[in-house]
């Protein structure tokens, strides 16, 4: 099966607009406040993430409470607060190793092509046929190991489609004029592939990183539901989520507010990433 | 196309599938070995078994001998079709798996038909008014859609539909009447597909404008012939290949969606089979299963090779896969 | 560059193609929905029929109890199966299969067999009963409760009597044939197919008030009444289980009314459950608690073992967590098992006497000072997954950190937790355990949890104490024909095994029944899954 990425990804080339949305602006904005909240968000929690009140089990919202507490009495808006940092780090380290990896061998093989071109495709050919969130299912369900082991996983099964990505990016600049002129003044090929095509397709590679940020964000939430990947206690969005549901009927907020934020984090994080790939196939 | 090629293709295909299960069942295999105690402590926790009884069960399904004996116990007999018993039930393996391949079927083909006739549509529209209010709720709702987890918008819709407005019945699959399958199967389908819909229509809008800007459609408009016309005869028939390639992902993609699907409806299918066994590490259960996904994604990408070659006749049946 | 052919908008307005679509979707959906009939429908019984609808959390995954050990498997079996004896809620025994029954001496026990049939007409015989008690101790069926045969030496029958012999006096074995091991099975219809009995392949057949009529696992199982049963015509005529594995579904499904109760109530939501259903409790002899590895630096320590049972609070667990499904518990037993035994007056004295360290954390730590390590020290808790016993470890860790206990949290799979206990190897550190009785049999906890001879490989005992006189007196009880007699003396073992804080017992659980509005469940008790519990569900 071959595919292009340009195939996948929605790259329309007319009536582009140079401005940036009201979506995008906004979702930036969401991250950001995410971001900021992940940093100085422990000089406004109200609680100790870990407290516990065995007496104020599943309280809803109040002032002393502001989104009520969980099955052990926690403070579920500290918690949230708590847990934005691993909601970033986690899919970060996910997004970032698939970047890191695709960027090394998508390029190589994109430039040279060849054996080592050929080898790298069937390897990623056989992974993409596979149903990543499935496997990491039933590795993290024999496994076992909490919230890193199951980013091990995603990280593993995630780097195929970002070869693929970056690869025919690398392969559409390798015939640009200017690599040809480059590679005429005896540049050498690493250089030419990491000072030369790497600069230029990195806004593709930034675009790929805020797409599989959402995507692992989501998979994270779904292991957490089935009670896999999650570190038993930690102030996790997925976790907080998945032990919300089981207050659902007593104290809605506890599971609908980590939803709401993790479906807008992947959601912004999708949003740029398709701007940023616009902007990018729209040079 | 002669038909020899096809049928020395489809054996291609087939063969692929063996080394396929053979290196799923062992990786699988090697990692279920790693589970201390294996499926006999998973079956007698917190009970107080005896060294005898332990024994006996470990003795009955083969648990005592070597690790590559074990396997190829397995391996052969799943050869001759055997796929075992089911330690945890009893049950054998390829009945458990027939008696819930059905329903996953039915969410994972109505998902994917769903996909197909509400999601291509709604990509075509998009992108012939793109910028309307259409195009643009289209977009949002699929953004949206592809950023919410599946067990989310399964318990969402459970809630909405099943108990605030009666729509629905809640749980399983009814008595086994086809009028009662399909009460109990509407909302689940509908989940099932939200995820894949949004995927499609994406690629179905994206392909469909890069088309439209095509200077043959404008000669074809220009030419006189009708809106249909251009606009699937042209414009749809030369988007078909991403759309195709986003099949393909679709068909695995939903199978995992049936791992959340079943587990908040209720219903008694491979999703559901695969945690629970895994969780048990009911071995033969386990690599039944992985047999059938890895003849699922064998399966999925012939249709694909075949619909490649229907839409594009220059293209030989298979020759895009390579 | 922009798009020629939006140019054309409004040229036509293509809207009946909306419509049209949904036809198709729909169209197509039922076409797919309608070709795949499942072939177990079942001719509904006639609507008149009073009949019950009931939830259950976890498929039951056989319905041959050598190959389902559970408690919610039983629940479905006693329903098709008839025990060789019965039980009371009290835990007294009555006649069942077996119209009379002796202890010919300590070790010999003989079961005369009564008038029962089978749904398929044919008497029940000696010869049933006997190849039923010996489907536990054959290695080739491997039952998975053969282990509470370890004392069996022989079944045999002669005429109509059925005859035991034991290995050793065991208090356990008077009860066994009214439990999971008591169900009698007809010889020649298991044996024509065992490999595959009680899988859907091949329904099991019965003398009990029920038959299994549909059998889908993971899905529902269908019970219609029994005409050849020989007891009181049942309540119901016909039975339906509903699997719900999802919790909140589950409470859904008893709103909505699919299912008429259930007993899958989790704590966390008892309320909500109060409010939607007649909910009512009863003792389910269920023990949680933490062991604490005597032979281990540094809970070898009284001191440290003192210290972690002050800092547990245990009320909080129990009134917070449980959502008061259940009561502090003070040693593995809980008292109701003495009931049938015992006055309840000369219970109550005895778990007087049971040392217990109530929550201090002022104690704790000058009981921490005491030890060699009076600053606290680290330790890593194995938790298997399962809601409660998550959110009661949590609330530990919690507590005991104030004493400078740090306890790391490791989620495991309840399989390879349990390895680590059977395989015994040194070091066990602190274990959280939660388990029942099989039987009304008050020797059998105390002999897992405190027992040296379960201090073992195998054994449950992770708290490894062993005290001679603990022992002695547990054997005592063990070889004690006389049941009020045995139960004193595991009265007296607990209170000298209290005396060695072996653990920190937590909770005693209340098992919750879940009624649709207007009806009720006040019959139902600690022995239901042994009892045709079904004609104890009144509905409106």
């Amino acid at each position: 099966m071959t595919t292009t990425a340009s195939l996948i990804r929605p790259s329309a080339r007319v009536g582009r607009k140079r401005r940036l949305p009201i979506s995008t602006f906004l979702a930036i904005v969401y991250v950001l406040l995410v971001v900021v909240t992940s940093i100085f968000g422990s000089l406004f929690m109200p609680y100790p993430p870990l407290q516990q009140d065995l007496y104020s089990i599943g309280t809803t919202p109040s002032p002393d409470h502001l989104l009520g507490a969980d099955f052990l009495g926690r403070d579920v808006f500290s918690r949230i607060i708590a847990g934005s940092s691993t909601a970033l780090l986690g899919p970060l380290v996910v997004a970032v190793s698939g970047l890191v990896v695709s960027s090394l061998l998508g390029i190589y093989a994109g430039y040279s092509g060849g054996l080592a071109d050929s080898v790298i495709m069937r390897i990623v050919d056989f992974m993409f046929a596979l149903p990543g969130l499935l496997i990491a299912i039933v590795v993290v369900a024999l496994l076992g190991g909490g919230y890193w082991m199951a980013i091990a996983v995603l990280s593993f099964l995630n780097v195929q489609g970002d070869i693929r990505i970056v690869r025919s990016a690398a392969l559409r600049e390798r015939n640009l004029a200017y690599i040809e002129a480059a590679r005429a003044v005896g540049v050498p090929p690493w250089r030419i592939m990491f000072r030369h095509i790497f600069p230029n397709i990195s806004p593709i590679l930034v675009s790929d990183l805020a797409i599989d940020f959402s995507g692992a964000l989501v998979a994270l939430s779904g292991l957490a539901f089935l009670g896999l990947g999650s570190d038993i206690g930690a102030p996790e969005w997925g976790t907080l989520l998945a032990d919300g549901q089981q207050l659902l009927f007593i104290n809605p907020s506890a599971a609908l507010v980590p939803a709401v934020l993790i479906i807008l984090l992947a959601v912004s994080m999708n949003l740029i990433g398709d701007w940023l790939y616009e902007r990018y196939s729209s040079r | 196309m002669p038909s020899k090629a096809i049928g020395i293709y489809l054996l291609k295909r087939i063969a692929l599938l063996v080394p396929l299960a053979i290196a799923v069942t062992f990786f699988v295999f090697i990692l279920q070995s790693l589970i201390p105690g294996g499926p006999i402590a998973a079956l007698l926790q917190g009970k107080s078994p005896s060294a005898e009884t332990i024994a006996a069960l470990q003795a009955k399904f083969n648990l005592d001998k070597p690790l590559y004996e074990q396997y190829w116990i397995w391996l052969s007999h799943a050869a001759r079709g055997d796929l075992g018993i089911s330690i945890a039930s009893s049950q054998s393996v390829s009945a458990g798996i027939g008696q819930r391949l059905g329903v996953t079927l039915i969410l994972n083909l109505v998902g994917m038909c769903l996909c197909l006739v509400v999601g291509v549509p709604m990509g075509i529209i998009a992108a012939y008014r793109r910028g309307s209010w259409a195009d643009r709720f289209v977009v949002g709702l699929n953004v949206f859609w592809s950023g919410a987890p599946h067990f989310v918008i399964a318990i969402v819709a459970l809630f909405v539909f099943g108990y605030v407005l009666g729509w629905f019945p809640i749980v399983g699959v009814g008595d086994g009447s086809p009028g009662s399958l399909f009460s109990h199967l509407v909302l689940p389908c509908f989940v099932m597909a939200l995820g894949p819909l949004g995927f499609i229509t994406r690629l179905t809008r994206a392909s469909m404008l890069e088309n439209l800007s095509e200077d043959y459609v404008t000669f074809a408009r220009a030419r006189g012939l009708g809106f249909w016309t251009v606009l699937v005869r042209y414009a749809l028939r030369n988007s078909l290949v991403p759309i195709i390639t986003g099949i393909g992902l679709v068909l695995i993609g939903l199978l995992t969606g049936t791992v959340f699907v079943e587990t908040v409806f209720g219903i008694p299918g491979l999703g559901g089979l695969l945690v629970s066994s895994v969780v048990n590490v009911d071995f033969p259960v386990v690599q039944g299963l992985v047999l059938i996904i890895a003849a699922w994604i064998v399966f999925a990408n012939l249709i694909i090779d075949a619909m490649y070659a229907i839409v594009d006749p220059r293209v030989g049946f298979g020759k895009v896969a390579q | 560059m922009k798009s020629r052919f939006a140019e054309h908008k409004g040229i036509r307005r293509p809207r009946r193609w909306i419509l049209g679509m949904v036809a198709v979707v729909t169209g197509a959906v039922l076409a797919l929905s309608g070709c795949t009939t499942s072939p177990s429908a079942v001719d509904s019984a006639a609507a008149t029929a009073p009949s019950l609808t009931w939830g259950l959390a976890i498929s039951p995954r056989s319905l041959f109890a050598p190959s389902n050990y559970s408690q919610d498997g039983s629940s479905v079996m006693s329903l098709i199966q008839s025990q060789l004896l019965n039980i009371s809620n009290e835990g007294k025994l009555e006649p069942g299969v077996a119209s009379k029954w002796e202890a010919v001496d300590s070790t010999t026990y003989e079961y005369t067999i009564g008038k029962a049939v089978f749904s398929n007409g044919d008497k029940v015989t000696a010869e049933d009963v006997a190849f039923s008690l010996n489907l536990q101790l054959d290695p080739k069926v491997a039952s998975q409760e053969g282990g509470l045969f370890s004392n069996v030496d022989s079944v045999t029958y002669d005429g109509d009597v059925v005859t035991v012999k034991l290995k050793k006096a065991d208090s356990l074995w008077q009860f066994l044939p009214a439990s999971i091991t008591g169900y009698v099975y007809q010889k020649k219809s298991v044996e024509a197919s065992l490999a595959t009995y009680g899988t859907p392949e091949t329904l099991p057949i019965g003398s009990g008030p029920y038959m299994v009529s549909e059998f889908v696992p993971d899905s529902q199982v269908v019970l219609v009444r029994n005409p050849k049963f020989i007891g009181d015509k049942p309540k119901y005529d016909k039975i339906t289980f509903k699997i719900i594995p999802d919790p909140q579904t589950m409470l859904l499904a008893m709103n909505t009314r699919e299912i008429d109760g259930t007993f899958s109530v989790p704590s966390a939501s008892i309320g909500l459950w109060k409010a939607a259903a007649d909910v009512s409790t009863f003792s389910g002899l269920r023990w949680t608690g933490l062991t604490l590895d005597m032979t281990q630096a540094p809970y070898s320590d009284i001191h440290v073992r003192k210290a972690l049972y002050y800092a547990t609070d245990r009320k909080a667990i129990v009134d917070g967590l449980l959502g008061g499904l259940g009561t502090v518990s003070t040693t593995a037993n809980d008292p109701s098992i003495f009931a049938a035994a015992l006055d309840k007056g000369v219970v109550d004295s005895s778990y007087e006497q049971i040392e217990t360290f109530p929550y201090d954390v002022s104690k704790a730590k000058q009981e921490l000072a005491m030890s060699s390590v009076p600053d606290g020290f680290d330790l890593t808790l194995n938790v298997p997954q399962s809601a409660v016993l998550e959110a009661i470890c949590q609330a530990v860790k919690a507590d005991w950190a104030k004493i400078g206990v740090n306890v790391t949290l490791n989620l495991m799979q309840g399989g390879p937790r349990f390895q680590i206990i059977m395989d015994h190897a040194p070091n066990l550190g602190v274990q959280i355990i939660s388990n029942t009785p099989d039987a009304p049999d008050s020797a059998q906890m105390a002999w897992q949890y405190y027992s040296s001879e379960q201090a073992v490989q195998n054994g449950n005992n992770s708290s490894n104490l062993r005290d001679p006189k603990v022992d002695a007196l547990i054997t005592e009880a063990q070889a004690s024909t006389d049941s009020e007699k045995g139960a004193q003396m595991v009265l007296e073992a607990q209170v000298a095994a209290a005396k060695f804080v072996p653990s920190i017992p937590i909770a005693w659980g209340q098992y919750p029944v879940a009624v649709k509005k207007g009806g009720n469940a006040k019959g139902v008790g600690t022995w239901y899954a042994q009892q045709i519990w079904t004609d104890l569900i009144s509905l409106k």
